[in-house]
């Protein structure tokens, strides 16, 4: 009885190591998301605009160049 | 008497031997090869291929609902990050994509690009398919196929197939000063 029994797991011993188990590879990517603060200035003229925007977009929304507006808000 | 004869026999090999006629001795041997199995998946990086193991997207305008990674637009010919999957199995296998966003970010403000992967091997566009047409998605929360290898990416060494992606991230509705983070995992697997 002991004999079938070694017979048994050896069997299977040999069965598990002839047959080729491909676990499963992986790797990883950790996405990283900053975002910027944006804020909103209402000058005085009325205009609403946020930061960041290029000189041609200020000037677009009616903002002249060399003049002084004055800040009234900032959300 | 006897000896003359055998004595003629020895003085005429000498001679053929002398002549270049030798015997041609074949010695004969039996190799045996024995190739090492291959199954990995690894980064890849080229001038076009960004990233790796960390995608950034700093600075995000969240007045926007469309944002590329870093030094990434629309149309540039340009992966995020690409993969080689590397098989020499011979048998069909699977690479499958998941993620997990961390808290407060969430899966759907995420999106992935995956189009026909590159066979490296055959320089030629890989014969597997696509488990959905390529456009953008958003990323699944559990591990997904995405491709199914062809009978040319079965065995693809020594390059293998290269399967690249494009990331994108709507940031509306986010909060400005908060770092987010979500993770995405790829996976070869020989298992659908």
């Amino acid at each position: 009885m002991t004999r079938k029994i070694i017979g048994i797991v050896l069997f299977f011993a040999i069965w598990f190591s002839t047959v080729n188990v491909h676990t499963a590879t992986r790797l990883e990517s950790i996405v990283t998301a900053f975002v910027r603060p944006v804020l909103f200035f209402e000058f005085s003229n009325g205009t609403l605009v946020s930061n960041g925007l290029s000189k041609a977009t200020y000037r677009k929304i009616g903002l002249e160049n060399a003049k002084v507006y004055t800040i009234v808000a900032g959300v | 008497m006897k000896t003359i004869p055998a004595i003629f026999i020895v003085l005429v090999n000498l001679c053929i031997g002398a002549l270049g006629f030798a015997d041609t001795t074949t010695t004969q041997g039996t190799g045996t090869f024995d190739v090492q199995q291959v199954f990995s998946l690894a980064f890849y990086t080229d001038a076009n291929v960004l990233y790796s193991s960390n995608i950034p997207f700093t600075s995000m305008d969240s007045t926007k609902t469309w944002v590329y990674a870093d030094n990434r637009r629309e149309s540039d010919g340009k992966s995020d990050t690409a993969l080689t999957c590397l098989s020499n199995l011979g048998v069909t296998w699977y690479l499958k994509i998941s993620a997990q966003a961390n808290p407060p970010f969430t899966l759907d403000k995420i999106f992935y690009y995956f189009g026909q992967p590159w066979n490296r091997t055959t320089s030629s566009t890989a014969d597997g398919s696509l488990a959905r047409p390529a456009s953008w998605y958003n990323l699944p929360a559990s591990s997904t196929v995405i491709y199914i290898a062809g009978n040319n990416d079965k065995i693809n060494t020594p390059y293998g197939t290269l399967c690249s992606f494009s990331f994108a991230v709507n940031p509306s509705k986010l909060a400005a000063n908060t770092l987010y983070t979500c993770t995405i995992t790829y996976t070869l697997t020989t298992s659908p």
